[in-house]
């Protein structure tokens, strides 16, 4: 599942992959192939990409680890037939475990779960290295799991710090303060470490819908000229509903005029109040705003303005100092 | 749906409906001759209904059904 949300967001943000072609060959000839050409169909249509050959061939990889994982664990297959796979991946691992054991003085060798584990994920990424495939959300990931121990770390240090300067002979005085202290450094810290989203950098108003000739334009700003119809055109005029992102400052536009920042608005928009027909999106060079507009199946403005104002900046597009500086509040 | 310049673009052009005999050409797309601009409103919809597509109506009057 997280594999698969990692392409997702990176096909959107066309960070696309292309791997070798002898590799694509000897996929092609996996049974698991078929299951990542059913999943590519089913991703193509509920998120609307384009799946290649190659995002097959990446999902291939996985499900052929995940299965091989689970027959060695199983048992259905033995241990040894990793080393078939990759000899020199397969000796290399077990001297390095070998010599964690000494050092530790634990002994992992005879964790199979641990060896499969690694080595799986040792030749994917070996793989993905050779294929040039690289993660785009691996700083994101790292920073939120990371961050996670150091919050703990801070939370038990302050509660222990209050209860010890307190230190009052009633106990439930102590553990009280401790607590209420806690308390405040997670509200703070939550509002220090929330993520960005559009609303942040920008200000979301609602804009009329107006069509002329077959063709939309939402203030003004030319969207499409899909609605060549008459009952396109009557339901886009009668239930469409539209919102221009105002960047508040012109460097922001960097963030908003990314395809894939303006797929994540529109996404989170259609989730909110859902896509009964058409949906765009459309940037205007001149002066930086951004439409997003669709027929929604509920009308309701407010959440649909709500929701493109939380979308997420994400992780690749926002790495402008100016995006992510922050402050105690969370907000600039 | 808006797309970035270096996006591979993936519509297609499914029918196209006019009423000059001289625009009905050969090609992928199907071209077809109208009688009169009613008939051709309502070729460019059934069309565009049964091959679940979107209809864009072209400043000269002609219609063409695109998937997009």
């Amino acid at each position: 599942m997280i594999h698969l949300g990692i392409s997702i967001s990176r096909i959107y943000e066309e960070n696309l992959i292309t791997m070798e072609r002898n590799e694509m060959r000897l996929l092609k000839k996996e049974n698991e192939w078929k299951i990542a050409e059913y999943i590519g169909e089913r991703l193509s249509s509920s998120f609307e990409l384009e799946i290649t050959d190659s995002e097959l061939g990446f999902i291939t990889i996985h499900l052929v680890g995940a299965k091989l994982q689970n027959d060695i664990e199983s048992e259905k297959i033995s241990e040894s037939h990793l080393e078939k796979l990759n000899r020199e991946l397969y000796t290399e691992l077990r001297r390095i475990i070998d010599s964690i054991s000494k050092i530790t003085g634990y002994n992992f060798k005879q964790d199979k779960k641990l060896f499969t584990g690694l080595f799986l994920h040792l030749r994917t990424a070996v793989k993905r290295i050779k294929n040039d495939i690289r993660l785009p959300y691996i700083d994101g990931i790292a920073k939120t799991f990371e961050s996670r121990n150091y919050f703990s770390l801070l939370f038990s240090f302050l509660t222990a710090l209050t209860i010890q300067l307190v230190g009052s002979s009633q106990v439930w005085l102590n553990v009280f303060s401790g607590a209420l202290v806690a308390v405040v450094a997670i509200y703070l810290l939550h509002r220090f470490s929330k993520g960005k989203t559009i609303g942040d950098i920008a200000d979301v108003e609602i804009a009329n819908v107006e069509l002329k000739n077959s063709e939309l334009y939402v203030d003004d700003i030319y969207v499409s000229n899909l609605l060549g119809s008459e009952n396109a055109s009557k339901m886009y005029q009668k239930e469409g509903i539209a919102a221009i992102i105002y960047p508040k400052e012109e460097h922001f536009r960097i963030t908003l005029d990314n395809f894939g920042q303006r797929q994540a608005a529109l996404f989170e928009a259609t989730r909110a109040v859902g896509v009964k027909r058409y949906h765009f999106t459309r940037k205007d060079y001149k002066k930086g705003r951004v439409v997003i507009t669709l027929v929604p199946i509920i009308q309701d403005k407010d959440a649909f303005i709500e929701a493109i104002k939380k979308t997420p900046l994400l992780e690749n597009v926002k790495k402008s100092h100016n995006v992510m500086d922050t402050n105690l509040a969370g907000r600039k | 749906m808006g797309r970035e310049s270096n996006m591979k673009p993936d519509y297609e052009i499914l029918a196209y409906i006019t009423m000059n005999a001289e625009r009905v050409l050969s090609g992928k797309a199907q071209s077809l001759l109208a009688k009169d601009e009613e008939e051709q409103k309502t070729l460019a919809q059934d069309i565009a209904k049964a091959l679940k597509a979107d209809t864009v109506k072209l400043k000269c009057g002609d219609y063409m059904v695109i998937r997009v």
